[in-house]
């Protein structure tokens, strides 16, 4: 049976996902041309069965590149942080300088109007959906990156109050998650 | 046919990343099947935040020559991130509204999973 499944960002201050103990770091300039280099730097040493072919890489770089390009606006002279752990789940944390995701409640309605669509199998509306765009949209920025993250993020995926930090975990089973389909 | 091919300079510490080392490069060829009057797009590599928007761009091209019928071949293609996505979103939109026909094989691997995270594969017409 065809079930409607509509998730939301979630802002939390105070949410376990930002406890950093025992969590390594490492941080980055905000240089856009080098966000799969970055990315990779923090995967360097990930157990193979976490990365599941390049599903891993590709997740986490959508978060970098975030922060590098919507949080701090590609300036060079502001850092990206990035805390993590592969111990037994990969587990991160992500705070850039800027000034946050303003426009997450905003996401979530378009989330939700996007999920309907599909649900109702109304695929002229899903289409026009199917990317978000706000102000800060460039023709670079494919829109989407954030419904991908809800379902790869199976742990959690929170912000914090300000929304410049996230902090997200995906758990494995196996030896590896299922992804439908 | 035609080619038209993407690659970028790594630094040389690069290499050492040997467990994650990736091909940062995108490659797209296309040639027409006079018969059927389908044109095939295939691209190969990695379609990316630095990749995607050429992809898109050589599909309008198309897309504005009036190719009504074009394939789009994914078989070689690695790597797929939310630019990526985009793209093909946006090239959806573009034939939907200068009413063309588009179909797609060969998406698989972490393409394939990223595509229904972002619940983009029931738009595809996906062919053998």
């Amino acid at each position: 049976m065809k079930k409607l499944i509509v998730r939301k960002l979630i802002v939390d201050e105070h949410n376990e996902l930002f406890d950093a103990q025992g969590m390594r770091y490492i941080e980055f300039p905000s240089d856009y041309s080098r966000v799969r280099e970055f990315t990779a730097r923090v995967l360097n040493d990930c157990p193979k069965e976490f990365l599941e072919g390049n599903l891993l890489e590709q997740q986490l770089s959508e978060i970098i590149k975030n922060g590098i390009k919507h949080g701090n606006k590609r300036d060079p002279s502001k850092k990206l942080k990035v805390w993590y752990d592969f111990r037994k789940r990969v587990r991160f944390i992500i705070e850039d300088e800027g000034e946050g995701f303003k426009n997450l409640d905003a996401w979530n309605e378009f989330y939700k109007k996007r999920q309907m669509a599909l649900f109702q199998e109304d695929f002229t509306t899903f289409l026009d959906l199917a990317s978000y765009r706000d102000s800060d949209s460039d023709s670079e920025d494919g829109g989407n990156s954030l419904i991908a993250a809800l379902e790869y993020w199976n742990g959690g995926m929170i912000y914090n109050t300000r929304k410049n930090k996230v902090g997200v975990v995906r758990w494995f089973t196996e030896g590896s998650a299922r992804v439908s389909p | 046919m035609s080619q038209i091919f993407l690659s970028k300079s790594l630094p040389n510490f690069y290499h050492l990343l040997t467990d994650l080392y990736f091909t940062v490069a995108m490659e797209i060829t296309n040639h027409k099947n006079l018969n059927s009057g389908v044109l095939t797009i295939r691209v190969s590599g990695d379609v990316d935040l630095y990749s995607a928007s050429i992809l898109y761009k050589t599909y309008c091209t198309i897309a504005d020559r009036g190719e009504s019928l074009v394939h789009f071949d994914f078989s070689a293609v690695n790597y797929l991130d939310s630019s990526g996505v985009g793209a093909i979103i946006r090239i959806l939109q573009v034939a939907k509204s200068k009413g063309l026909r588009l179909s797609f094989s060969g998406i698989q691997g972490t393409p394939r999973k990223v595509l229904a995270m972002s619940n983009i594969l029931p738009l595809l017409k996906e062919v053998e």
